[in-house]
């Protein structure tokens, strides 16, 4: 080989290797054992009051009718499911949709929270996605801030009679791309930058993580709305037996 | 959802359940609270041979899960040991003009020790998955004085999670056969379809699920008939002798 076809070969083994390894990209988890015990409480913590919230209003929907209880399990199985399988993608990589985002819109954010972190304990022992001890900041990232941007953005484009497949669309890549946001502020905290502190530790973890998160949260935005499209188109009933009303 | 598979099948099934979690939770705290590489290091091996030859897992399944978060892993450990700046500071730095990247000793340190505790807290996490069922644990959990509710719906989740994902590799195979994945486009139009139809189904499966509770005397509570499977003394003096040993090695060089 020459020294030309030798740089070729070594550039073409760093692609490789570099885009090999970005593409396995799911919803950022944070793995098991990542985080200090501290902020593995601290996160935890933080995502109780939500739960607790979400839980009385699951309960309340439950004292008022008992059926609703094969309807919740069912949507919690729908959000695994959805978020299990693969996306399309143009490199034949592997990559999933958070399903959250289409949860809050459907469920609202209260039940998405209960069924998101049944979902998330789900995902951590039979996929492998995240972890036990990383449970609380995972909850807090995607079961919590995730949905809450994402009914949130959802809720104004109603109010306002804006488009609503445009506020779909907002809604569930906002809501993408505030987990990612918020995962990469949690791995700032737990990890900060020697000199910057946390604050460049926050882009650097921003920054890392771009590239795979943002056309995900685009492609998870662009899905969704032909989710609630074809939802609005085969099943109106169902949709107004879980709290959706049509556009029109 | 391997993993569950592999969990009925395992060498370890027979062991109590809450015996097991607890093991896993108590090596995974132990982990990160001690925060040390060889403490992390014993825990990777000794659950790796556990998980490996008293669970019998294939150790092909094994190791391809445990590479299963390595891009997560090999980005974020990079981010702890690499930190941009505008001055030339730290052991190793490289000049991009307008900022460095550098590296410290103490940063680099804490890299390696993050990796190895992520690691090690897998493996604690695998010996639990790998041999418990899901079903077990939710009984577990139910043990612990979790909200009834919270309980009966994970029960209920993780059965329909089987039934939707029956239904969705049915449609994705109709979908393949007539075509549906040859572009880009067409590929998401049909996750589209796949997810508005799965939603349809699932929420008429509900439905038709509710009566077949009533059917059977379904009055808000569900009852599992359970195995008892009683803690052997022996399991209690290893998993004793086991926590003693991680934290001799843990505090041996302070």
């Amino acid at each position: 080989m020459t020294n030309k076809e030798k740089r070729i070969w070594k550039v073409s083994i760093i692609l490789a290797a570099v885009l090999a390894v970005g593409q396995n990209a799911s919803a950022m988890h944070i793995m098991e054992g990542y985080l200090s015990p501290i902020f593995c409480v601290a996160w935890g913590a933080v995502c109780i009051p939500f739960l607790v919230k979400g839980f009385m209003g699951v309960k309340k929907v439950f004292t008022e009718n008992p059926k609703a209880i094969t309807l919740l399990s069912m949507a919690g199985a729908y959000i695994f499911v959805i978020s299990a399988l693969k996306i399309p993608s143009v490199t034949g990589s592997c990559s999933h949709m958070t399903g959250t985002g289409l949860g809050a819109i459907l469920f609202g954010p209260c039940t998405t929270s209960i069924l998101g972190i049944i979902v998330l304990v789900f995902q951590a022992i039979l996929l492998a996605h995240g972890g036990l001890t990383t449970l609380g900041a995972n909850t807090f990232s995607m079961a919590i801030a995730g949905p809450l941007v994402s009914f949130g953005i959802y809720k104004i484009f109603k109010k306002c009679n804006l488009n609503k497949r445009v506020g779909v669309f907002l809604a569930a890549a906002a809501g993408d791309l505030f987990t990612y946001c918020v995962t990469s502020l949690q791995l700032a905290i737990a990890y900060p930058s020697q000199n910057g502190g946390v604050g460049a530790s926050v882009l650097e973890f921003l920054g890392v993580f771009a590239p795979t998160q943002i056309p995900l949260s685009i492609v998870e935005g662009l899905l969704t709305v032909m989710i609630v499209v074809a939802l609005e188109n085969y099943a109106g009933q169902e949709l107004k037996a879980v709290g959706f009303e049509k556009a029109d | 959802m391997k993993i569950d598979y592999y969990a009925y099948q395992s060498g370890m099934r027979e062991w109590n359940a809450a015996f097991k979690v607890f093991t896993a939770l108590a090596t995974l705290c132990m982990v990160i609270f001690l925060n040390r590489i060889a403490a992390s290091l014993f825990v990777i091996v000794s659950m790796g041979v556990l998980t490996l030859f008293v669970g019998e897992i294939p150790y092909k399944v094994y190791f391809r899960y445990l590479l299963l978060p390595l891009s997560f892993m090999i980005f974020s450990c990079v981010v702890i040991a690499v930190s941009v700046g505008g001055q030339p500071v730290g052991e190793w730095n490289i000049s991009f003009h307008f900022f460095y990247l550098y590296c410290t000793g103490e940063s680099l340190q804490t890299a390696v020790e993050v990796f190895f505790k992520a690691v090690a807290g897998m493996s604690a996490l695998y010996m639990m998955s790998f041999s418990t069922p899901m079903s077990e644990m939710i009984l577990v959990l139910q043990r612990a004085h979790l909200p009834r509710l919270f309980t009966e719906l994970m029960h209920l989740i993780y059965r329909y999670i089987f039934i939707l994902f029956d239904a969705a590799y049915q449609m994705q195979t109709a979908a393949k056969a007539r075509l549906g994945y040859c572009s880009f486009m067409q590929s998401c139009r049909t996750f589209a379809a796949i997810g508005g139809n799965l939603f349809v189904i699932s929420l008429k499966k509900a439905n038709a699920y509710y009566d077949a509770l009533l059917a059977r005397g379904y009055d808000g509570r569900l009852e599992f008939l359970t195995e008892k499977k009683p803690v052997k003394v022996w399991q209690v003096l290893c998993s004793m002798l086991y926590f003693a040993g991680i934290l001799l090695i843990a505090l041996e060089r302070v």
